[in-house]
């Protein structure tokens, strides 16, 4: 795992569009950073949403057909939240949403999201898949569920959560192509499983 | 951008659910007059390379908030008495019924008719004019930007026949070329203007004596469109012209597969962005991903770390 001025470091190369650097857009205060003695990069909640609708959607057939999935993302709803302007997420609710910084991490590097204690600790739950596989290039989605009492007004901009970075020793080869950046959060869908459809054929 | 030509107060409502081309609505004087309200065509909702045409859509509100029309409607009223006067020859075959009548200063003034026509002569030329101004507005705000987007939605033309409200798109082409201090060679447009095609409407004798006069008045009086325009955008907002260097350093960014960290203007990062697409067009893997939808995430989020940073103090 990365230290905090190895991080800075690490951000100021990958900022300047340095290969083997770690961009991170907008730029973090570098110095906070370099300061903090913590391991990890502290991400802000961006302005967009995506809620899977409930009344347009009956199920989610893992084994889902393409066709299917443009059913899937048409069921759902994108918000944009204005900064300043809060996003309520009832308890029980979940939403897709993007962090407010833009990543791209190097064939060299992967990391892990992690959620923030004092957010937790209210019952929101961050991120669930939180792999971030070398060659990542673009906002991340989180996975916001409220499990806890009440509701919680979360506003683009705050500290949303955190990513630990780890190098990957030898890395030479990215996850996935260079052009993947998105800005908004992204369903995605499931690769296809070879074994599975076997299985259930 | 906006506020710095309108005042404080101005606000901007852009959207692409209006099913028409950009047009900024004549309600924004009457009933909301600090908003300027600017409509995309919602066939290119993602393509954020369109944007620079919604300063043509601003110019429209400057045009109004700077009282243009009063400013430009006595020369152009002399105009179409010139223009009378000058083709009084085709006058006589558009309207042969007054034909007899002699163009004096006196029967220009008094005679009805010919008030009537001059009249129907200011009102389309003060159309085009404005038109034209707006052009020049986007022109000034966006640079080559602005001719990349004119180009890319409107050449070769708007199909159908042409608005006589509107000037000629070939012309508004040649003008764009010849006056808004873009080199279009450099940015890959050797014959510019000849990408567009108007379709001239068929008129009656008396609608297309009015509409040449209008197209004629309008010509003459486009290079000081352009030179109004640069002034008060050269005046009020110059921090949001385009800057060569800070292009430069977008483009760096967008090389390298990510938005820009510290943008200056919405033009550099719109310039950058058809930068890109011109030098890119050629060897791209559209398999992976357009091109077009690739450079609007990049651009779209360069746009918002620029509100982030203008926001927190930074720009």
């Amino acid at each position: 795992m990365r230290d905090c001025t190895e991080l800075a470091k690490l951000i100021k190369l990958g900022n300047a569009g340095e290969a083997g650097g770690l961009s991170v857009i907008p730029e973090p205060d570098i110095s906070e950073i370099e300061q903090s003695g913590e391991a990890s990069v502290t991400l802000r909640l961006g302005r967009w949403f995506s809620v899977l609708r409930q009344s347009s959607q009956t199920y989610f057939d893992v084994r889902l057909e393409e066709v299917d999935l443009k059913a899937e993302a048409r069921a759902s709803k994108r918000y944009f939240i204005p900064f300043g302007e809060p996003f309520t997420l009832h308890p029980g609710r979940f939403v897709l949403a993007s962090t407010l910084e833009w990543l791209k991490f190097p064939a060299t590097l992967g990391g892990y999201i992690g959620g923030k204690s004092t957010l937790a600790r209210r019952g929101l739950i961050i991120e669930t898949a939180a792999g971030v596989h070398p060659g990542f290039n673009g906002c991340l989605t989180l996975e916001l569920a409220n499990v806890g009492e009440v509701p919680i007004k979360i506003r683009p901009g705050m500290k949303i959560c955190q990513v630990f970075v780890h190098t990957v020793p030898g890395g030479t080869r990215n996850s996935a192509g260079p052009l993947t950046g998105r800005r908004r959060p992204f369903l995605g869908a499931p690769k296809i499983d070879a074994i599975l459809n076997k299985l259930t054929s | 951008m906006a506020r710095a030509l309108l005042g404080p107060a101005a606000e901007v409502i852009m959207s692409s659910e209006w099913d028409f081309s950009p047009l900024t609505y004549p309600m924004t004087v009457s009933v909301l007059p600090e908003h300027v309200l600017i409509g995309m065509p919602s066939s290119e909702s993602s393509n954020a390379l369109i944007l620079p045409l919604a300063g043509h859509e601003l110019g429209h509100s400057v045009w109004r908030k700077e009282q243009l029309e009063s400013k430009w409607a006595r020369e152009v009223h002399q105009g179409a008495k010139d223009c009378l006067q000058l083709r009084w020859s085709d006058f006589q075959r558009a309207f042969p019924e007054h034909a007899a009548v002699k163009p004096t200063d006196t029967e220009l003034a008094n005679n009805m008719f010919l008030v009537h026509v001059q009249s129907d002569i200011v009102g389309l030329t003060l159309n085009q004019i404005e038109e034209i101004f707006c052009d020049a507005v986007g022109s000034h705000l966006f640079g080559p930007s602005y001719a990349c987007a004119f180009h890319y939605l409107l050449a070769p033309s708007l199909g159908g026949t042409r608005p006589i409200e509107y000037p000629p798109l070939a012309i508004r082409a040649t003008l764009l070329a010849s006056c808004s201090g873009i080199n279009l060679n450099t940015i890959g447009f050797p014959a510019y203007a000849a990408e567009f095609q108007d379709v001239q409407p068929s008129l009656a004798p008396r609608d297309d004596f009015i509409s040449r006069a209008a197209d004629e008045i309008a010509k003459k009086l486009s290079q000081r469109m352009y030179d109004d325009a640069r002034a008060l955008v050269m005046t009020k907002a110059r921090a949001f012209t385009p800057d060569y260097d800070s292009e430069l350093a977008i483009l760096r960014m967008f090389e390298a597969g990510i938005p820009s960290q510290s943008p200056r203007s919405l033009a550099d990062i719109l310039n950058a962005s058809w930068t890109y697409v011109r030098d890119k067009a050629s060897g791209f893997d559209e398999d992976e991903r357009p091109l077009l939808e690739w450079i609007s995430e990049l651009a779209l989020k360069s746009i918002e770390v620029l509100e982030y940073r203008s926001r927190i103090g930074h720009a």
